[in-house]
């Protein structure tokens, strides 16, 4: 039980091609554990199959002990399962704070009869939810830009601002799909920085997809490597470094860059 | 029996016309990916050049057939150059889109309507006696519909298997922007789509007219939701699965008459169409990642 | 004098009743997305209803023929007719409401106007085919004493309650958790899925209240005109809805009140006593239509916000507490904002 997500033999198939071919591997409750392989491996439709974006053809995903598998992607949000996106996929119409507002749970002003006529308990409510969405958008750097419209934000503050929606859905785990992609090393760091904070002060569990093995060393704890469709191994950065196979595969002449040096 | 054999054969008549105008909004959706509601319109400028090629200045019916059909492709072209161009090119989303042509359909069926008035119109043709086949009985000018069709199926056939043209068109089908990065001039393909697009549904629009005999203005828009019916039962953006769904949705709302009033045989459409809808939504042959 | 009175509530009649759906259409798009193509069918749906509830059983005498007749009094026919346009709202969201491309919508929605308008028409024993209903019980018009200009301006202040009444509605829904649910599916649908909102829900409610206002509507306009044949919901009066909520401002509730004012009433009563060209009767109602068709057009051109774009939400704010000091990071990626990506 203390895995908070276990893929099991998953197949996923568009048409004739096999995107994930047999893949399995388990996310411990509490850790961080990155989702590296060459492009083209899969991991982002693992990534929306575990989220419910993609249907998967056999196999099962089990999150927090329940079977998700035939769950619809809401359903599986509920229970507290959230992801982002690879490339960014802001409320443009929306100012930053209410891409915040909307995506909690549970508001009581979310039925038609409270939003209509009872329209009292729902603004306090609303106001709580105000002051804790500023909270996070201070954190992650975008207070001074929460009545500014999502569009108007430039690219890494969408990045910013993907994480701080995520975040304030209170999730049990976040399926992170790239979410360094495209982003200024500088900001890189400050991400980083904000999601080993995160998981050290809430125990929120984390599944990172990233290319970047810089970030999976200082903040993941655990790595699964897939390689066409299915996972080539599993363990610490430093186990894989030894594997023969996944440094074949992936890491490649980077890693010896990088241990050599 | 002998009744369901004879609407059988009234079925084909009009599988015919479907068939040429859902391939023909089928092509256009698949290579824009966005529905044109302004398609009905465009039966209705190919019914009513016709007619004044013919009776106005008097041409031989067939050549103004063929002058109507290749003036509505030009329309349908022009529209796509100088209206419908502009709002792709800005990146307007979907929403738009559809209201720009919906919009659209409403500025050309006024149009015709100030030209042409709001009243029935017939081509200066004569109505041949029905000609009997085995069980079934034609008109001459029904044969002549089964037969246009026809070779206008091969030809599109012809056109998307083997020239440039329907290979780039294939392509842009399945993925627009790897179309344009591996070199194919994505602006001269939609160009000639929208002129064949518009084309078919100039000629479709004739033949309509033809078997209905008398034909005002909106004629074409109150079978659009027929050819939808048609090409979402064959897979919204599939050239042949337009094909298949006209032919059935042809044979089912002529043979339904056998069975209820044939005032009613369309709505049939419109039932195929919501079970399609709640059924299989990405049709018979589905298209990738089009539903 | 009378004549002028009278004309003036028939003006403020239609101002109040093309707001209400234009209202309904903001609700469906303006909110929620929703491409609806056949507004006015909606419109049609409340007005039939409530007149064949209302009226008694149809006399085949007069070769008037119509379903129901079952003699209801009017308020509980206005109901009758709210619930059934709102009916058909429901019934064309479990088809095409599921997850489908919007097109799929606006095509079913076109499909059923299309289909409705027709049988309507063709078949003369639903509501009376092409000649239409009239003679329609019209509420007040005892207590008017059969005096025209006194039931317009009773009604005048009905339709004007009423109008209030949706715009509160409009208003209360837009600015909640629920609107903001609705506002965020037209921004990305797949998104809010993904944070555990039932959208088909949700798209549904918006669905289904846009048709249930349009609806209301339709029993105000049968009510004071006191009669509806099918040339009265043509295509184009959808078009007019349309444009309103387009040039008005799509999300923006004033806008929509204005923009029923500019094309519902300004552009199109105006246009009205145009005179009419006697070698083309139509030319005047065609060149209308092709103008209604082009702001919607050029709208979406030159300005797709409308003239009152949709406003940003304001809320009420505490100052932050005082944890900025502590979050680790928190001013140095402030700082790092300056870097464009």
């Amino acid at each position: 039980m203390s895995n908070v997500l276990e893929v099991n033999d998953v197949h996923v198939a568009f048409g004739g091609l096999k995107a994930i071919d047999g893949c399995s591997f388990t996310v411990e409750k509490g850790t961080i554990t990155a989702l590296i392989g060459p492009n083209g491996a899969g991991k982002s439709t693992m990534v929306g199959s575990i989220a419910g974006a993609v249907s998967i053809s056999s196999g099962s995903i089990t999150f927090d002990g329940n079977n998700i598998s035939s769950l619809p992607t809401y359903k599986r949000a509920q229970e507290g399962l959230i992801r982002t996106y690879q490339i960014s996929r802001e409320f443009g119409g929306m100012s930053v704070l209410e891409n915040l507002l909307v995506v909690r749970l549970g508001q009581s002003g979310e039925s038609l009869i409270n939003a209509v006529f009872r329209p009292k308990k729902s603004k306090a409510e609303t106001n709580e939810l105000v002051a804790e969405a500023n909270d996070i958008l201070n954190t992650f750097g975008l207070y001074r830009l929460r009545n500014e419209y999502a569009s108007n934000l430039s690219g890494g503050q969408k990045r910013l601002l993907e994480l701080s929606r995520a975040v304030m859905a209170k999730p049990k785990m976040l399926l992170l799909d790239e979410p360094m992609a495209g982003v200024t090393p500088a900001l890189i760091e400050i991400l980083g920085e904000h999601l080993l904070e995160l998981n050290r002060s809430t125990g929120m569990s984390m599944l990172l997809v990233e290319h970047n093995l810089e970030v999976v060393d200082k903040i993941c704890s655990r790595v699964v490597v897939m390689a066409v469709g299915k996972r080539l191994a599993e363990g610490t950065l430093g186990e894989l470094r030894q594997n023969r196979d996944v440094v074949e595969a992936y890491l490649g002449g980077e890693v010896h860059e990088r241990v050599g040096g | 029996m002998k009744l369901f054999l004879l609407t059988l054969g009234f079925g084909f008549v009009s599988a015919s016309i479907y068939a040429l105008l859902s391939v023909g909004l089928s092509l256009q959706f698949g290579v824009t990916n966005f529905v044109n509601f302004a398609y009905g319109a465009y039966l209705g400028v190919g019914m009513l050049l016709t007619y004044t090629f013919s009776a106005t200045f008097g041409l031989p019916f067939w050549l103004s057939m063929v002058l109507a059909t290749i003036g509505t492709g030009l329309v349908s072209m022009f529209i796509s150059e100088y209206v419908l161009g502009p709002f792709v090119k800005r990146k307007k989303s979907l929403f738009y889109m559809l209201i720009v042509t919906f919009g659209l359909s409403l500025i050309l069926d006024n149009i015709l309507q100030i030209f042409y008035g709001v009243g029935f119109n017939e081509y200066p043709i004569g109505q041949s006696t029905p000609i009997t086949i085995g069980p079934f009985s034609f008109t001459g000018n029904q044969l002549l519909i089964i037969a246009i069709a026809g070779v206008v199926m091969i030809g599109v056939h012809l056109l998307l298997s083997r020239s440039r043209l329907g290979k780039a068109m294939r392509a842009m089908s399945d993925n627009s922007d790897l179309a344009r990065a591996s070199g194919i001039d994505t602006n001269m393909v939609t160009r000639w789509t929208w002129f064949i697009s518009g084309s078919l549904a100039g000629l479709g629009g004739i033949v309509l007219a033809l078997n209905i005999v008398s034909f005002q203005t909106t004629s074409g828009d109150a079978l659009l939701f027929v050819i939808f019916a048609a090409v979402i039962l064959g897979g919204i953006g599939q050239t042949y699965g337009a094909m298949l769904g006209a032919l059935i949705i042809g044979l089912v709302t002529e043979v339904s008459t056998v069975f209820i009033s044939s005032a009613y045989k369309q709505d049939i459409a419109f039932l195929v169409l919501v079970i399609m809808l709640l059924v299989r939504p990405q049709g018979l042959i589905p298209a990738k990642g089009k539903a | 004098m009378s004549v002028i009175l009278g004309y003036v509530a028939t003006i403020l009649v239609t101002f109040f009743t093309y707001n209400i759906f234009t209202l309904g259409l903001n609700i469906q798009f303006g909110y929620a997305g929703i491409l609806n193509f056949t507004v006015i069918t909606f419109m049609a749906m409340g007005a039939y209803f409530y007149a064949v509830f209302v009226m008694p059983p149809a006399n085949a005498s007069n070769q008037v023929f119509y379903i129901l007749g079952l003699h209801w009094p009017w308020p509980l026919a206005s109901i009758a007719g709210v619930v059934a346009s709102g009916a058909l709202g429901y019934l064309i969201g479990l088809i095409a409401l599921k997850r489908l491309r919007s097109d799929y919508l606006a095509i079913v929605t076109l499909a059923t106007g299309t289909l409705l308008y027709g049988l309507s028409g063709d078949n003369n024993k639903l509501f009376d085919g092409w000649a239409g209903l009239f003679a329609v019980n019209q509420p007040f018009q005892s207590v008017a004493n059969n005096n025209p200009n006194t039931f317009s301006w009773i009604f005048v202040v009905i339709s004007g309650l009423v109008m209030l009444a949706v715009w509160w509605f409009a208003n209360q829904l837009y600015s909640s958790p629920l609107g903001r649910s609705m506002r965020a599916i037209r921004e990305d649908q797949d998104v809010v899925d993904a944070f555990g909102k039932n959208t088909f829900k949700v798209r549904m409610l918006a669905m289904v209240i846009g048709s249930t206002i349009v609806g209301i509507g339709g029993v105000l306009t049968i009510q004071y005109i006191g009669a509806l044949s099918p040339a009265g919901w043509t295509t184009g009066e959808t078009f007019v809805v349309w444009a309103a909520l387009l040039v008005g401002g799509r999300g923006n509730n004033i806008g929509a009140m204005l923009g029923s004012l500019l094309v519902a009433v300004v552009f199109n009563e105006g246009t009205r006593y145009i005179p009419q060209v006697a070698s083309n009767p139509n030319l005047v109602p065609d060149l209308r239509n092709i103008i209604i068709g082009s702001l919607v057009i050029l709208s979406i051109w030159f300005r797709p916000q409308g003239v009152l774009p949709e406003k940003k939400a304001k809320f009420f704010e505490l100052p932050l507490k005082d944890k900025y000091a502590q979050t680790f990071g928190g001013s140095k990626a402030d700082q790092d904002l300056v870097v464009e990506v």
